[in-house]
């Protein structure tokens, strides 16, 4: 939970965030493409495509971080 | 071509359907699940088609027609509202949504290809990732 007296003597910024515009997703590339971050360690699972649905319910029982489908 | 289809609330079936059409037909090599995922195949969601439907909108892959890797970003934005106009796409209020990333091949307007440079370290699983991290970049920069 977010400490409103913590922000408020320290003057902190909380910065909210829906999505991505174009340039983002670019940056984000960048980044990852240079090797300043690397998203694997939250990829936690892999499922073929027939496994879809298996993928989603282990992501809602909180199981996976991150799954991939690899068609 | 396969795809996850929704048909309705919790009912997913992996199924053949028709060639996608569009713009630009990618072929999908990987697509990371979101807990926006979840709550559609669950509950559905706004951004859905009526069922049944396509989704997964994190999405890295090959264009069909010239071989490059791309990542498919999850939404074009208007460039009309008042957010795009003032340089915030990514809080659009009228995207045109491009889900369909758990198949085979989704078909996607160019404006939401992005080029993926180079092969490593940029593996088809760190791309379709960088749906995830980029609105980490995005807070970066707002913040």
């Amino acid at each position: 939970l977010i400490d409103g007296t913590a922000l408020f003597l320290r003057e902190l910024t909380v910065t909210a965030s829906y999505s991505a515009g174009p340039g983002d997703m670019r940056r984000a590339l960048d980044l990852i493409s240079s090797g300043r971050i690397d998203p694997l360690p939250l990829v936690s699972h892999r499922f073929a495509l027939d496994e879809t649905g298996r993928a989603l319910e282990l992501q809602r029982r909180g199981e996976a971080l991150k799954a991939v489908v690899v068609p | 071509v396969k795809a996850a289809v929704l048909h309705g609330p919790e009912d997913l079936r992996v199924q053949d359907v028709p060639e996608p059409d569009g713009e630009v037909i990618v072929t999908v090599q990987a697509a990371t699940t979101c807990g926006t995922d979840v709550k559609m195949w669950r509950h559905g969601h706004p951004a859905l088609q009526p069922y049944p439907c396509r989704f997964g909108h994190e999405t890295a892959g090959v264009r069909v027609d010239t071989g490059e890797r791309v990542l498919v970003s999850d939404s074009v934005a208007c460039g009309a509202c008042d957010p795009c106009r003032a340089g915030r796409a990514q809080i659009c209020r009228d995207p045109t949504w491009v889900l369909g990333g758990f198949a085979e091949r989704i078909a996607a307007p160019a404006g939401a290809l992005h080029p993926i440079p180079g092969e490593r370290p940029c593996t088809r699983s760190r791309a379709a990732a960088t749906r995830p991290t980029s609105p980490c970049s995005a807070a970066v920069r707002w913040g």
